[in-house]
């Protein structure tokens, strides 16, 4: 039987560093994170574990839209919205812009605590991160305080600074809603 | 000479150069503290939502509207996709739409059907809302109709049916073709369409984008940023001459007269 002999030549410590590197910014480079990621059945199942919820509308008229519109900051466009809910547990899915794209956001809440955040949809270039557990099982539990502020704080994602806002906002209005919904307006 | 009649060692060219340089460069200095300024507040300014409606500007970027991709008439009014971007009649409705399949008239509202969501509306062209329609029925729309006071989709499953308020959908047998009153494609009017084009582009160039490429330079075409980096290094001249013409007069303040 011939052996076969190989030379495996070392490489010298700066250059695997250069090779580590530039490795490391062709993986973070990509962007790779646009895609639907869950669809609106599967949240309400994840939210209603044991039931099926009955959907709901909202209207939002004048005195409502402006309290909405000073959450999220910019006009709020459409006359209704949809939600699910039973019992004390409301579900809430929005479309809401990071830079450019609408960012699709599925939230649950129960007691005016969140339970559930879940990216449903991501169509931005950058930002993509918020869609991993780490990031939205911040916000499980979380409430507002009466000046409309979480009331502990969610640890932002470097470069993904516009699309983690876009989810505060949509949680702050989520909870906002269902505090309405739950004491104000039933 | 100086002030008390010494012969100063401040070369004569230096607070000549330091004179026209400074007063070459004030436009650009203006022009940079304004923009810097303006953009340091532009989330208060809200900038970013102001658009540029300037037709020499917007021919200057190359800012045109694209050929519009479909036009449905309901109720006397018309919906056009152009872009990304739905017009009802001369105002925009929505954004971010990947298709226009079709619009209808049904009860009180007018339901719009791009391939994955279906939008109401009211009849003076106020959004209701948006719903996903992947959520309530397989595959995408692809013809939208009406029939009495449901709304008829077909998508690639089959035909579907819902009320006017398109709070559920569920499968519907197919009934003879004549009874549905599905949705045509119309052709704007070129009136329309100019009126479109101006909406589009104007929504074309926001205020901060322009701000942002005056800063930079990159409004001036290619020599723009070289202009700009003319400017910087003008600005550290200016700053390094004075230096030394302050430096140099002090000196001549402090030396012993003869």
């Amino acid at each position: 039987m011939k052996m076969i002999t190989t030379t495996v030549r070392t490489l010298p410590a700066w250059r695997s560093g250069v090779i580590f590197i530039g490795l490391l910014l062709a993986s973070t480079a990509h962007s790779g994170g646009q895609g639907r990621y869950m669809d609106i059945a599967v949240f309400l199942q994840t939210a209603f574990a044991a039931a099926e919820p009955g959907m709901s509308t909202l209207w939002i008229d004048d005195e409502l839209r402006a309290p909405i519109e000073e959450l999220l900051g910019h006009p709020f466009d459409g006359l209704r919205v949809r939600y699910w809910r039973d019992g004390g547990r409301t579900a809430w899915v929005f479309d809401e812009i990071g830079k450019e794209q609408p960012i699709t956001i599925g939230v649950s809440v129960k007691d005016d605590a969140v339970e559930i955040v879940r990216v449903l949809e991501f169509r931005e270039v950058r930002g993509w991160e918020i869609r991993h557990p780490f990031f939205t099982d911040q916000f499980t539990g979380v409430q507002v305080t009466a000046e409309q502020r979480f009331n502990r704080s969610i640890d932002g994602i470097t470069g993904a600074t516009l699309s983690v806002a876009a989810v505060s906002r949509v949680v702050r209005l989520a909870l906002f809603l269902s505090h309405y919904t739950e004491h104000e307006h039933s | 000479m100086s002030r008390r009649g010494r012969p100063s060692r401040v070369p004569q060219w230096l607070p000549r150069m330091h004179r026209w340089l400074g007063l070459g460069s004030l436009v650009f200095i203006l022009l940079l503290s304004c923009t810097g300024i303006a953009l340091n507040h532009s989330s208060d300014l809200q900038l970013e939502q102001r658009f540029i409606g300037a037709n020499w500007l917007l021919h200057w970027y190359g800012i045109d509207a694209p050929p519009p991709s479909a036009s449905f008439a309901a109720a006397g009014h018309t919906l056009t996709l152009i872009g990304e971007r739905l017009y009802f009649d001369d105002r925009e409705l929505a954004e971010n739409i990947d298709g226009l399949v079709g619009a209808v008239a049904v009860g009180e509202h007018i339901a719009v059907a791009t391939p994955t969501r279906v939008l109401m509306t009211t009849y003076d062209g106020r959004l209701i809302e948006q719903i996903d329609a992947r959520a309530m029925l397989p595959g995408e729309v692809i013809e939208l109709g009406r029939l009495g006071a449901d709304i008829i989709y077909r998508s690639e499953a089959g035909l579907y049916r819902s009320d006017e308020d398109a709070l559920r959908i569920a499968p519907r047998a197919e009934p003879s073709a004549k009874a549905i009153e599905w949705s045509h494609a119309v052709t704007a009017t070129s009136e329309q369409l100019a009126g479109l084009e101006r909406l589009y582009r104007g929504r074309g160039l926001s205020v901060q984008r322009l701000l942002l490429d005056v800063h930079s330079g990159r409004a001036f075409a290619r020599l723009g940023p070289w202009l700009m980096d003319v400017v910087g290094v003008t600005l550290v001249a200016i700053s390094l001459f004075g230096l030394l013409l302050w430096w140099r007069r002090k000196h001549d303040s402090q030396r012993p007269s003869r």
